[in-house]
């Protein structure tokens, strides 16, 4: 009994995370047409720089996690600015793919640079709370993992408020749309594409930061995570929000579950099987609308 | 002095000129039509005018204000509002999204919105009827009065309509051009595009006929039904 | 963009392709030579000295690169018909492991192995290229990533079979290649046969249904092709060469381990294809060749490689996708076209001279010899999203006739034609083409003679307008595979008669210039590239989705004369139109819809005098072009 309690809090604590990294695929890409093949290495980048600031810098844990979301906003505006924007006109499909190969080689660059700059090992992160643990069920689970899991939550919560409810979220659907059409009822459509690259920059940095003390911070991470976060967003049904939550924390479960019955050599193989599954039943994703782009 | 003012305007897609030398006035409260094969260049002199087509030569003032390079955003706010071709509203946005996205350009409060909404509903009653019904479900005519609506949410001084008639049944035609002519009635400075050049000219104060990029007739709706060779060309 | 037909006419620059030809058949040295020799040029500024060398090493590194090529021409049959794998180190693993397995354990001989490593490649590749072809564009990226990481981690977990993360070692090239010099010849070989393979795969009717698959599906269905047989087709082939590279490379290197199969070679492989131009025939060669020197040049400038050269590697991708967004064959064709040969403005000129093309319309269509069917529809209902779309409609059109469809927006037409396409499937009701079953698909239906158009002409964007016509010729003019890719006579006589068919095609309906981009075409000649398919593609019944929509009165006539001729040649019509005069005039017989139920059937003059009519959709609007003034 136990036992499980346990396998299931690690798993939704990585689901958490894997939710978190979906929500910045699904963001950018309704707003875009865009799928940032960069993302994984901007949670790599929140995760080491995470650890640099707080534990290097001796920075507050707060103020560095502020900090760190900041430099993966800004890292994306960049991202946005460098390898999106005038590259390609990211509607037309396979005739127009350049920015997959920008925005791959940027994150290649991210990669490269952190490792050069920090080196290749790992790095440890120190715990986000000072408060230890707590007893739920009879099973001791420590705070961190509680705070990841809220944060996704949370995280989920505000930006579907945010796109269903906010003038600004409400343009960005309307972009997503109809990006021509948008532009001509005056809709900036370049700028909502640079908010949506900022949102999607600090959701990936804030899910590295949280999963720092959970895992080690080593600089090769992001692609492991990019897809694992990428597996969520595609099950749970491009650009749902709802959807990205959801697939999350159901694949960091089936994750554990696979683990603790088949062995560690089995993880992505039960990821990729199960994202099969749920596209050959259902192509779009769980909540996938199905009229919008196929992405 | 007019509203609108096009002088010597070039523009084009990269390489491939569109307009050459394009030049007319639009006046406060009159309809003026633009009549031409496909491919003469009307659309892209609508997008030009909204700030989506790059200009290469020639001026355009809005209401005293030169557009020339603006963002269709930084237009759209000068009193210039735009309905596509195909009509394209936001077919997953409710109607009262959609046309709250109409008044996107002015940052408005939301009781000055929901005033603004309400004439829109009286305008057209049947979008008030079921204004939380999505776009994507409406018929082709409620989707054009829908257009129309964004539009004037965003309280334009000119309005650009692109092909109002394409793909309806005839009597809705003629309902939308009935909207069309109200519209007028009411003070609006409308900029019509249209394949169906009989059904413009007859609501149109003054016409232009767009070729290869050019204009190479103007006169007043009448003067243009009347003549010959535009009768031949256009009129069928 | 690059030529999907061998005939028609010949850049005089193809003769640069013989260059490497040359410099491959040199031998060993020679290219070593020269490769080493142009990279130490241009890193000279840096590090002082310029270096030729033919050195073991450098030996080695060129045919690394040739196996590299291999893989990354494969992967380019792929991304041709629209798809995007990063996931084919997977089988290049399979290649390797499935070689390096069989010789050192097995005792079979390198040449059984090696084909056993493409036929097991090839295999995977249709296990996993069938249900990931549903996908879309980036999802199948994405999911095909997820292939490379598995097969990575499962050769890492069978450990008794494959060595695990320790790998295996002593594989042994074969007799007469054994040496490293005498094993460049063995896959320079296989180089030179790939890409040849590659090029005419490229440019036959398999290449030409794949870019059209990628251009446009629905299309492509609508003249019968096949889009699930020809993207598993792709990702097979692709595979099995991958898996003929990787087995070229295991015995090159002696021994293989997990860690030479990542995810990162299968974005590398990808990379390389884009950077050169993905979807061209000789792009993705010089994008590996790019590629795979930069670490080596990194390495001549700074001593060490890794993560140096990693971030050389990224700022050379953004940089170049800044520079060439289409990759590096579109910047050379658009600097060859503006600068070295004449460049002509495109012009918006569109003139049509209606009466020379309604004539070659004519001689055209009744040389065809087409055969029309008669279509029968009966009972047809559909059910969307709580709506009855189609609420028991019966249609019947006959060889030769046109029937008209109308009726308010939303009263079911467009659902009507989707059903009759076999795009979506009714709830209830039969259908038959000359008293036959035909299942509800559209490309199954459009193998029966059923062509279309559609409301928007949908055309294969980044293909000629020969092209365009030439995928639709395909269809019914097949020729043998294995000719094509052989480039046999039969093949190139039969392809030389298909291209002057579809200029004659084009020049019937009034396009005179072949060579232009169907993605640029001005609307009204979109239409008339839409019908010059579908004459291609031999209808026995054509359905017409508002065909008149945003066409000027000229161009109005013109279509009246093309439908007539249709007809006339024995072709059944079923027309959507909200064009009234339009419909007068062409119609034999016209069915009105209203709310998914047919309201009136009969000749043009019942219907238009029909009240029903009149109140439900007609209005008073044919009277006010003769009203108004």
């Amino acid at each position: 009994m136990t036992w499980t309690i346990e396998t299931i809090i690690i798993g939704l604590t990585a689901g958490a995370v894997y939710a978190l990294i979906a929500m910045g695929y699904n963001v950018v890409f309704a707003s875009t047409g865009v799928l940032n093949f960069a993302h994984g290495e901007f949670f790599m980048a929140g995760m080491m720089l995470g650890a640099y600031i707080s534990v290097s810098m001796g920075i507050p844990l707060v103020l560095a996690l502020l900090l760190t979301v900041i430099i993966g906003v800004i890292g994306a505006v960049i991202l946005e600015r460098v390898a999106v924007r005038g590259v390609t006109d990211a509607s037309s499909g396979l005739g127009a793919s350049g920015w997959v190969l920008s925005t791959l080689g940027f994150g290649i660059v991210i990669h490269a640079g952190i490792t050069l700059w920090m080196g290749p090992q790992l790095r440890t992160f120190p715990p986000l709370l000072p408060w230890g643990s707590i007893e739920i069920l009879g099973v001791t689970v420590t705070w961190q993992r509680l705070v990841v899991i809220f944060a996704a939550i949370i995280v989920g919560f505000g930006l579907h408020l945010f796109i269903e409810r906010s003038r600004t979220g409400r343009a960005l659907s309307a972009v997503e749309q109809d990006p021509d059409a948008a532009e001509l009822r005056g809709i900036p459509v370049i700028r909502l594409g640079v908010i949506a690259f900022a949102i999607g920059g600090g959701l990936g940095a804030l899910a590295g930061f949280l999963a720092g003390p959970l895992s080690a911070a080593v600089s090769s991470v992001g692609l492991a995570y990019g897809l694992k976060g990428f597996v969520a967003a595609a099950a749970g049904g491009i650009p749902s929000i709802k959807g990205a939550v959801i697939a999350g924390f159901l694949l960091g479960l089936l994750e554990v579950f696979g683990v603790a019955f088949l062995g560690a050599g089995y993880r992505d193989a039960i990821v990729f099987a199960a994202l099969l599954l749920v596209l050959m039943i259902k192509p779009s994703g769980l909540f996938g609308a199905g009229n919008v782009r196929a992405v | 002095m007019a509203l609108l003012t096009v002088e010597g305007l070039s523009a084009g897609y990269g390489l491939v000129p569109v307009l050459e030398d394009v030049s007319f006035t639009v006046d406060q409260g009159e309809i003026v039509t633009v009549i031409g094969a496909n491919g003469a260049g009307k659309s892209t002199l609508l997008r030009t005018l909204s700030g989506l087509t790059d200009v290469t030569a020639g001026t355009v003032h809005l209401d005293g204000h030169s557009i020339v390079g603006k963002s269709a955003a930084v237009i759209g706010r000068l009193g210039l509002a735009h309905v596509p071709e195909n009509r394209r509203v936001f077919p997953a946005h409710s109607i009262r999204d959609n046309l709250a996205l109409g008044a996107f350009v002015r940052k408005v409060r939301k009781s000055e919105l929901d005033d603004d909404m309400g004439e829109v509903f009286e305008r057209f009653p049947v979008l008030g009827e079921r204004s939380t019904q999505l776009a994507g479900t409406l018929s082709g005519g409620e989707q054009q009065m829908l257009a129309i609506g964004m539009a004037l949410m965003a309280r334009p001084k000119l309005m650009l309509l692109d092909e109002p008639s394409l793909g309806l049944a005839p009597i809705i035609v003629e309902r939308v051009f009935e909207a069309i002519g109200d519209l007028a009635k009411s003070g609006m400075t409308i900029l019509l595009v249209e394949q169906f050049a009989a059904a413009a000219l007859a609501i149109a104060d003054r016409g232009l006929v767009l070729q290869l990029g050019s204009i190479i007739a103007r006169g007043s709706a009448q003067e243009l039904a009347a003549d010959d060779a535009i009768r031949r060309a256009y009129l069928g | 963009m690059d030529r999907l037909t061998f005939a028609g006419p010949k850049s005089r620059w193809r003769y640069l392709g013989l260059l490497p030809l040359a410099l491959l058949i040199a031998g060993p040295k020679a290219f070593a030579t020269v490769m080493s020799g142009v990279t130490s040029l241009i890193v000279a500024p840096f590090t002082g000295t310029i270096e030729f060398s033919s050195s073991r090493y450098e030996i080695f590194n060129v045919e690394l690169l040739l196996v590299y090529v291999i893989v990354v021409l494969s992967l380019n049959i792929v991304f041709q018909n629209g798809m995007i794998s990063l996931g084919h180190s997977a089988f290049f693993l399979v290649g390797a492991y499935t070689t390096a397995l069989l010789t050192t354990r097995a005792d079979w001989s390198f040449w059984l192995a090696l084909l056993m490593g493409v036929v097991l490649s090839a295999a995977l590749g249709f296990m996993l290229g069938a249900p990931a072809i549903r996908l879309g564009l980036f999802t199948l990226a994405m999911v095909s990533m997820g292939y490379a990481l598995v097969a990575e981690d499962m050769v890492t977990e069978w450990r008794s079979i494959t060595g695990g993360g320790d790998g295996l070692s002593g594989i042994q090239r074969p007799a007469p290649f054994g040496e490293l010099e005498t094993y460049y010849w063995l896959i320079a070989i296989f180089a030179i046969l790939v890409f040849f393979f590659t090029r005419n795969w490229l440019r036959s009717s398999f290449g030409r249904a794949g870019k059209a698959t990628a251009d446009n599906e629905v299309a492509a269905g609508s003249i019968g092709i096949d889009v699930r047989v020809t993207k598993v087709r792709s990702f097979v082939v692709s595979a099995a060469l991958a898996g003929l590279g990787g087995g070229l490379y295991a015995p090159l290197i002696g021994f293989i381990s997990p860690a030479a199969f990542t995810v990162d070679l299968a974005v590398l492989f990808l990379l390389m294809v884009l950077l050169g131009g993905g979807g061209t025939v000789i792009g993705p060669v010089i994008g590996a060749v790019i590629l795979f020197r930069i670490p080596l040049a990194v390495e001549d400038i700074t001593g060490a490689a890794g993560n140096i050269s990693l971030l050389v590697y990224g700022v050379v991708l953004v940089i170049s996708v800044r520079l060439m967004p289409q990759g590096f064959m579109s910047a050379w064709w658009f600097i060859r076209d503006r600068w070295l040969a004449k460049y002509k403005v495109q012009t918006m000129i569109d003139e049509l001279k209606v009466d020379e093309s309604a004539a070659h319309f004519d001689t055209l269509l009744a040389a065809a010899s087409l055969e029309g069917s008669e279509l029968r529809a009966a009972g047809m209902r559909k059910q969307l999203g709580g709506v009855k779309a189609v609420d028991g409609i019966d249609i019947a059109v006959l060889p030769g006739q046109v029937h008209a469809l109308i009726g308010p927006n939303g009263s079911g037409k467009t659902t009507t034609l989707n059903l009759l396409s076999g795009y979506m499937e009714s709830d209830y009701g039969e259908f038959t083409l000359n008293g036959e079953n035909v299942p509800a698909r559209g490309y199954v239906r459009a193998r029966y003679g059923l062509g279309r158009t559609f409301q928007t002409p949908l055309l294969f964007g980044s293909m000629s307008c020969v092209e365009n016509v030439l995928v639709a010729l395909d269809r019914k003019h097949s020729e043998n595979p294995i000719a094509t890719l052989l480039r046999l006579p039969t093949a190139r006589r039969n392809e030389h008669e298909k291209y002057q068919r579809a200029l004659d095609i084009l020049a019937a309906v009034g396009i005179t210039d072949p060579d232009t981009q169907a993605s640029v075409l001005t609307p009204g000649r979109r239409r008339l590239l839409e019908i010059a398919r579908l004459v291609a593609s031999e209808p026995a019944v054509v359905l017409m989705d508002e065909p008149a929509a945003g066409l000027t009165s000229a161009e109005i006539e013109h279509l009246e004369t093309m439908v007539r001729s249709l007809a006339a040649a024995g072709v059944g019509i079923i027309l959507v139109e909200h064009h009234v005069d339009f419909v007068l005039a062409v119609a034999d017989v016209v069915t009105v819809l209203d709310f998914g139920k047919v309201i009136a059937h009969g000749s043009p003059q019942e219907v238009r005098q029909d009240p029903v009519v009149m109140k439900a959709y007609l209005g008073a609007m044919p009277d006010t072009a003769e009203g108004q003034d």
